[in-house]
C-alpha cells in the first residue's frame, strides 16, 4: 500500500465514480457533505504548481461537469470548488485534488472569510508585486530558452578564442 | 445597486434577456470594461484577474472570464481550460513573490453556496500559518452526511455527461463502449419520441444533417442508414403534424435546458440506478433520445409527457 491516501483511492477504485486516463472522481470515506467529490489526478503531485498544464486544464473540465452533475442529481442549490495547496492552506492529504462539494441553504457548511483590513501601502506594494510577477504569465518558457541558447553562445566564444589562443601561440613557435 | 425588476417582469423575460440585464448590473463586467477601476493583476483577451476589495488576506486576486457567465456549469470548455492555466500560473506567482506557504483556490456556484457576485469568479487567496482563514479547512463528516446512497445516480450521470467530453478527447479511451441500439429500438424510440418523429416525416433532410453533427443524436444513428430508416418511420406514420421550426440553435437551447430543468432526469435515472455500467447503457439508450426531446422544449411540448413515455420505455 502507498503512504498517500489519494494514490490508495485511485489504486482501490473502491470509492471511485468516474475514472479516465488522466483523473479519478472519487467519495471520500468521510465527506464533508454528503456527495463531497474529488477530482484527483492520477498521477502523484504534491500541489498544483507541480501539475501540468493539460492535467490541471482536465481536472477542472472534470470539476465542472461533477458541480454539474451534483446540481443535477443532488437538486444542490450550489456547489463550491475548493483547491487546498500547501498545509497552510488546509490541505491534509500530499495528493493535489479539487474539492467539489453540493450545498443547500442551511446545511451547517460555510465558506465566508472576514475580510481584512489592508493599509493602501501594503495593498500598492503587493499589487505591484503580484503584476510584475504575473507579466510573465503566457511566456516563461521561451525566455529560459532564449537564456540558455545565449549561454551556448558563450560557452562556444569563449572555445573559439581560447583556439585563436592556441593558434597564435602555435604561430609563435618558430 | 440593482434597479427594480418585479417578480412578473422576471417571469416575462427570456433567459437572454435576463441574461442581458444582468450582464448590464453585474459590477465584474464593468470592471472588465473598465467603467470601474480595480487593481488589474494579469489580462489577456479571455480573462481578467484583479485584486479584491474584500480581501481575506494581502495578495487575495478575482480571476474572472471577461465574458459574463453567471456560475461554473455555464462557462465553455476552452475559456475554463484558460482560467485554469491562468489560475495555476496565478498561484505560482502568490507563492514565489509573497512569499506565502500554501494557496486556496475557491469557487462559489450559486446563492447557497456562497456566491455574492452575479459573474463567475475564482478566488486565489494566499494562506499562511495561523492567519485566521480556517474556513477552507474542510470538517471530516458534518452529522448526517455519510456517503451517500445516491452513489450510483451520480456515478452513472457523471459517466454519461464525461462521454461527450471525452468522445472529442484524443487520448478519450478507458471510458466503455456503448452498446449499439439495434434498429428496432431506435424505431421505438422515435415512435415514442415525437420531437424526433416530426423532424424525421416533415424535414427529413434537416434530421440527416442533425444526425451527423448533434452530439446526442450522432453516436445513435451511427452506422445506420438514414434513407431506410426515414423510409421506415414514414411507413410506420400515418398522421399528419404541423411543421417544426426551423433554424432552432440545438446547441444553445440544450445547454441552457441541461441546467434549468435537471430534475426529471435526475428522478428518473436515479429509480433505474442499480450498476454503473449496466444503468451507463441504459442512459445511452433512452437518456440521450429524451435530452433530444427537451433540446426542442422551445416548441411548446409537453415535457412531462414525452419524459413519461420514456420511462415507460
Amino acid at each position: 500500500m502507498n503512504s498517500c491516501s489519494f494514490c490508495n483511492v485511485v489504486q482501490d477504485e473502491k470509492n471511485v465514480i468516474y475514472e479516465d486516463e488522466l483523473a479519478v472522481v472519487a467519495m471520500l470515506q468521510k465527506p464533508a457533505v454528503s456527495g463531497h467529490l474529488v477530482v484527483i489526478p492520477k498521477a502523484h503531485y504534491p500541489i498544483l504548481e507541480e501539475v501540468p498544464d493539460n492535467i490541471a486544464e482536465h481536472c477542472f473540465l472534470v470539476a465542472n461537469r461533477a458541480s454539474a452533475v451534483l446540481f443535477d442529481a443532488f437538486g444542490a442549490g450550489g456547489t463550491n470548488i475548493i483547491i487546498q495547496n500547501g498545509l497552510s492552506a488546509g490541505q491534509t492529504i500530499p495528493h493535489f485534488g479539487i474539492h467539489v462539494l453540493p450545498r443547500k441553504e442551511d446545511d451547517g457548511l460555510s465558506f465566508k472569510w472576514q475580510p481584512k483590513k489592508i493599509t493602501p501601502q501594503k495593498i500598492d506594494e503587493v499589487a505591484q508585486a503580484l503584476k510584475d510577477e504575473c507579466d510573465y504569465i503566457g511566456q516563461p518558457v521561451e525566455e529560459k530558452k532564449q537564456e540558455t541558447k545565449k549561454e551556448e553562445k558563450n560557452e562556444k566564444k569563449i572555445e573559439y578564442s581560447e583556439e585563436n589562443y592556441l593558434l597564435r601561440q602555435l604561430r609563435r613557435v618558430p | 445597486m440593482y434597479p427594480m425588476v418585479t417578480q412578473e417582469e422576471l417571469a416575462s423575460m427570456s433567459p437572454d434577456e435576463i441574461r442581458e440585464m444582468q450582464k448590464q448590473q453585474c459590477p465584474f463586467c464593468h470592471i472588465v470594461a473598465g467603467k470601474i477601476l480595480a487593481r488589474k493583476i494579469y489580462e489577456d483577451d479571455k480573462v481578467l484577474a484583479v485584486l479584491d476589495i474584500n480581501p481575506a488576506a494581502p495578495g487575495h486576486i478575482l480571476l474572472m472570464p471577461k465574458e459574463h457567465y453567471a456560475i461554473m456549469p455555464f462557462v465553455p470548455d476552452d475559456v475554463l481550460a484558460h482560467l485554469a492555466r491562468i489560475a495555476k500560473s496565478l498561484s505560482k506567482a502568490i507563492l514565489k513573490c509573497l512569499l506565502v506557504k500554501g494557496t486556496n483556490i475557491f469557487i462559489a456556484n450559486g446563492a447557497p453556496a456562497g456566491q455574492q457576485a452575479p459573474h463567475f469568479l475564482i478566488h486565489l487567496i494566499p494562506r499562511e500559518d495561523g492567519d485566521g482563514i480556517d474556513v477552507f479547512t474542510l470538517p471530516e463528516t458534518t452529522p448526517g452526511h455519510e456517503i451517500g446512497q445516491d452513489l450510483p445516480a451520480i456515478s452513472q450521470q457523471l459517466y454519461a455527461r464525461m462521454h461527450d467530453f471525452v468522445a472529442q478527447q484524443p487520448s478519450g479511451k478507458t471510458i466503455p463502449e456503448v452498446p449499439k441500439p439495434t434498429e428496432e429500438q431506435l424505431l421505438q424510440l422515435v415512435e415514442q419520441n415525437q420531437q424526433l418523429k416530426e423532424i424525421i416525416t416533415k424535414q427529413p433532410a434537416q434530421f440527416k444533417q442533425l444526425a451527423a453533427a448533434h452530439p446526442q443524436l450522432q453516436p445513435l444513428f451511427k452506422g445506420v442508414d438514414l434513407e431506410a430508416f426515414i423510409s421506415k418511420v414514414l411507413g410506420n406514420n400515418t398522421k399528419k403534424k404541423a411543421p417544426a421550426k426551423e433554424d432552432i440553435d440545438l446547441d444553445a437551447v440544450s445547454r441552457f435546458v441541461e441546467y434549468v430543468s435537471p430534475a426529471p432526469p435526475a428522478k428518473e435515472e436515479q429509480a433505474k440506478a442499480e450498476g454503473k455500467k449496466k444503468v451507463f447503457s441504459q442512459e445511452k439508450k433512452e437518456g440521450k433520445p429524451k435530452k433530444k426531446n427537451e433540446t426542442l422544449k422551445k416548441e411548446d411540448i409537453d415535457l412531462d409527457k414525452v419524459i413519461d413515455l420514456l420511462g415507460g420505455a
